[in-house]
């Protein structure tokens, strides 16, 4: 105990009256671990990766799901803002058109060069010689731009410079938050915004949208619902809506109205603040509270062509760096969670065939041999096919087939566990089953499930990928790193980065992962090389 | 000597037979490896009894049956007038008490996740928490007792919270036999305590447990295949051979008259300090294997390698002999008929009659 190691009259000597200090076979494991360097880094990349996936909502990002169709295909950059990007990339287009017109002149070797590349599609190239051309000689004076063209650039640098982006964090009717009210309420406030006397044209409005949305939910053959007659759809939907309840009703229905009053007040706003960023009155990035209507709103916006990709973005804009560490988030919690639900499963079956034997035993491996035998991507594709494509169903059907190595692991373990003397000396002492089960087995086992489990997420995440690369993991706007990759993969020549970067952040993580489940495998090895 | 002692415990014809089985869904028995086929003796307080025998005769079989960690196939294993095969399990619990195991693998006898405290407590805290002790025991009780066990087997109890990875063999032995003496037992079954030690530390091991022998009022059942160990430790040796036993005597006479030809053999095997005799001396080398212990033989056991066989010890089961002075033997050498002139037909027909005669 601790005072022992704190009176030293007490304390573990050896025949030489040194203090030995204890060890445990944990921290024996620890000591082990941090020894082999691979390992460490390994974990050390874990770590910051589960660091970044958890407090992704703090990191100051874009939204991984905001469309912004400006913003296509933007390349990775660390210093040039989004606008300068669109402006390179359009003056790369024009700049090649012109080349085709003829009014830019190029050499006949570079004229050649670039024959040559459109055969070989490198696209890029193209482009990149054609601006650096383009741009050396309209500062040289040799090349001007035509007038449409010029004005088509004009008028992109206006929009780069002006496009605002607004974003409507609260609303507030004096000291009430709208989201709080109910649907009359609100009805009420969105009447005088548009200028009605009173609710009912927009309560019979909403109401219609309402009905038309609980239409769109009720399950029921396509044709079917087609073909009904406007009675019987409205029996239906009334049937439909008294089954769901008042309370869910209600909640839809100010959950419509709040929407409608956000739509407007945003319109508002936005034009309230276009007139002022002319004006030159106010300066982003801004975040305020301005009264529109009788209402007060926190606003907070920006340029939204100033932004800095330093990942770039994908094909809908969407910023890649965000989409990254989300589709991270995603992709580790299918390794996480696919591996606990396997590791259940295959622990619980592989410890009762273990310990109970017989038939049981027979029964469990033969259902293992066989699952085995059958080839296991076929039969999660097929549970997703059947199912449905969900997150849900990717983890259910990852789980059903995964179980068996550890439940083989298990099973022999437990088996060899039972026949050990240490068990047995628990017998002869007269230890209950379950004594023996949770004192003695379990705590024995558990290392190599631990060290089974670290080596069995990396599996995880790239099952998930290669689902998602098939299509049928993971759906936008949601990401994981399977579905980046499975996207990047269709444009790779002309915007690489859309593949690269996700790539390399799986990669590192799997390596990271692999090497410090081998590091820990070893670790938890008394018999290891790698001894103290 | 023994003779005005008690008796502790009494095994009568105790059989331990593991099936073989085939496995899958119908899981046929197909026939029975008899690891221990119908051996009987007494033990009595204060005695060691030693065990001999070679490789697989169904040693730790048969102390294992005694401890009734599997249930015997048949016989008896009676503890002070309890019979522990037919005992219901709070009996058999209360029994296990006074009859406790020492392991032969310092290794893998004790648990590498549990401190040598939490091994040493385990029957301590099992037993308390079924309530079965004399008195319910608070933690500290039990943490002054194992403190008490681990000096008395000769370890420093500033070690208890270190685990037996951390130990040597000898030290994680002691571990062992403390744990055993935890319960304060009548008996103690030890399998092969040292063969899995260096000599000088089996000699430190065997001496704690004379020592606690003779402290404790302890008895012993204990198994070693080498017999100088078993000299120097038991008070009568049982020798056994397939499951059987074949001889059973008291130590000293054991070694001075061996009887059975399978005890002479072993006895020859052994080295004699003193060179002299040790070069004059004959070696019976033994022939043959040993046969399988899934068969029933007609005739005795060890017939196949014996040098002394007789036509009629192929068909006939030897019963046990007493020489007198408390010696058994299982060999027709010492019956009082002679017969080693019998031809082999006329032994055929006497063991064919016999057996219609059962029939
Ligand atoms: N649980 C079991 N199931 C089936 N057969 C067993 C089992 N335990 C032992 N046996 C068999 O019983 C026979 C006797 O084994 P046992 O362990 O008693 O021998 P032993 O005399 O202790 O040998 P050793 O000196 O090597 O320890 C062997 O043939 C062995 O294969
Ligand atoms: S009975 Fe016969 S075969 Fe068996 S030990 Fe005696 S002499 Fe040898
Ligand atoms: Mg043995």
């Amino acid at each position: 105990m601790k005072e022992d190691i704190k009176n030293k009259e007490n304390a573990a000597t050896n025949e030489f009256d040194q203090v030995v200090v204890g060890n445990s076979l944990t921290k024996d494991a620890w000591k082990r671990l941090r020894k082999n360097k691979m390992a460490v880094v390994g974990m050390v990349i874990v770590i910051l990766y589960a660091l970044i996936s958890a407090f992704a909502p703090l990191l100051p990002l874009h939204d991984y799901d905001e469309i912004i169709l400006d913003h296509q295909n933007l390349g990775p950059s660390f210093n040039k803002t989004a606008g300068e990007l669109m402006m390179e990339n359009k003056k790369k287009e024009l700049y090649f058109k012109a080349w085709k017109d003829g009014s830019l002149v190029l050499t006949e070797e570079q004229s050649a060069l670039i024959v040559s590349w459109i055969d070989e599609s490198k696209t890029n190239s193209v482009w990149n010689l054609c601006l650096e051309e383009g741009e050396k000689q309209l500062a040289a004076g040799t090349f001007t731009w035509s007038s449409s063209d010029q004005k088509t650039l004009d008028k992109l640098q206006k929009k780069i410079d002006e496009d605002i982006f607004v974003d409507i964090t609260k609303i507030y009717q004096g000291d009430t938050n709208l989201k709080k009210l109910d649907s009359d309420s609100l009805a009420k406030v969105y009447a005088t915004m548009i200028g009605l006397d009173d609710t009912t044209l927009i309560l019979e409005q909403t109401y219609k949208e309402m009905d038309a949305f609980v239409f769109n939910t009720i399950e029921m053959d396509a044709d079917v619902k087609k073909n009904l007659s406007d009675e019987e759809k409205a029996t239906i939907i009334d049937k439909e809506i008294e089954k769901l309840g008042d309370a869910y009703f209600e909640e839809k229905l100010a959950e419509n109205l709040y929407g409608k009053i956000n739509a407007q007040v945003l319109r508002d706003v936005t034009k309230i603040l276009e007139n002022e960023s002319e004006e030159g009155t106010i300066s982003f990035p801004y975040k305020d509270t301005i009264e529109v209507d009788g209402l007060t709103i926190t606003v907070s916006s920006s340029l939204v062509n100033q932004r800095h990709y330093l990942l770039g973005t994908d094909y809908s804009g969407r910023d890649l760096l965000s989409r990254i560490i989300y589709g991270g988030q995603i992709s580790i919690m299918i390794g996480i969670i696919g591996t606990l639900f396997s590791v259940f499963i295959g622990i619980v079956l592989g410890a009762l065939a273990g310990y109970l034997g017989g038939k049981v035993d027979y029964i469990i491996m033969r259902i293992v041999d066989v699952m085995y035998g059958l080839p296991y991507m076929l039969i999660v594709i097929i549970c997703m096919a059947i199912f449905g494509r969900s997150i849900l169903n990717l983890f259910i059907a990852l789980g059903i087939v995964s179980w068996l190595t550890i439940a083989r692991m298990v099973r022999g373990q437990i088996m060899s566990l039972k026949n050990s003397e240490y068990v047995e000396a628990a017998r002869s002492m007269g230890a209950k089953t379950w004594r023996i089960i949770f004192k003695h087995m379990i705590p024995n086992s558990l290392s190599i499930i631990i060290v089974y489990s670290t080596l069995r997420i990396p599996s995880f995440i790239m099952q998930e990928s290669f689902l998602s690369f098939l299509g049928l993991g993971v759906q936008a706007p949601m990401a994981s790193w399977g579905s980046l990759i499975s996207n990047g993969v269709a444009s790779m020549t002309i915007y690489p980065w859309r593949l690269i970067f996700p790539s390399i952040a799986m990669t590192l993580f799997l390596f990271a992962m692999n090497f410090f489940g081998d590091g820990l495998r070893d670790a938890f090895d008394p018999q290891s090389k790698n001894q103290l | 000597m023994s003779n005005e002692k008690k008796t502790l415990l009494v095994v009568k014809d105790l059989k331990q037979h593991f099936p073989i089985k085939t496995g899958g869904l119908l899981n046929k028995k197909i026939g029975a490896i008899r690891a221990v086929d119908g051996i009987s003796f007494e033990v009595k307080e204060g005695e060691t009894l030693g065990i001999v025998g070679e490789s697989g005769c169904g040693k730790s079989t048969t102390v294992r049956s005694i401890a009734q960690l599997y249930r015997p196939t048949s016989g008896d294993v009676i503890f002070e007038g309890l019979n522990l095969c037919e005992a219901k399990e709070k009996e058999l619990v209360l029994a296990r008490r006074n009859i406790q195991m020492i392991f032969q693998d310092p290794y893998a006898s004790l648990d590498p996740r549990m401190t040598v405290r939490s091994i040493i407590s385990e029957p301590l805290v099992v037993f308390n928490k079924r309530g079965l002790l004399d008195k319910k025991l608070t933690k500290l009780e039990i943490e002054e007792e194992v403190e008490r066990l681990m000096e008395r087997v000769g370890l420093n109890k500033a070690f208890k919270n270190r685990y037996p990875h951390e130990f040597s063999g000898g030290q994680r032995q002691r571990i062992g036999i403390a744990r055993a003496l935890a319960l304060n037992p009548r008996i103690i079954l030890a399998d092969e305590p040292v063969s899995a030690l260096d000599v000088s530390i089996q000699a430190q091991i065997l001496n704690l447990l004379n020592e606690l022998q003779k402290e404790l009022n302890l008895t012993y059942i204990f198994i070693a295949h080498d017999l100088a160990v078993i000299q120097h430790i038991s008070t009568r040796v049982a020798v056994m051979y397939l499951g059987k036993i074949v001889e059973l005597a008291d130590s000293a006479d054991l070694y001075d008259n061996p009887a059975h030809p399978y005890t002479q053999a072993l006895l020859s095997a052994a080295p004699i300090p003193d060179p002299e005799i040790e070069r004059k001396r004959q070696r019976i080398i033994l022939t043959g294997d040993v046969p399988s212990p899934d068969k029933i033989q007609p005739g005795c056991y060890f017939q196949a390698r014996c040098p002394k066989r007789m036509p009629w010890c192929t068909c006939h089961v030897p019963p046990t002999f007493d020489l007198g002075n408390n010696h058994k033997v299982a060999c027709w050498l010492y019956d009082e008929k002679d017969y080693s002139k019998i031809s082999k037909e006329e032994a055929q027909a006497d063991a064919d009659k016999n057996k219609t005669e059962v029939k």
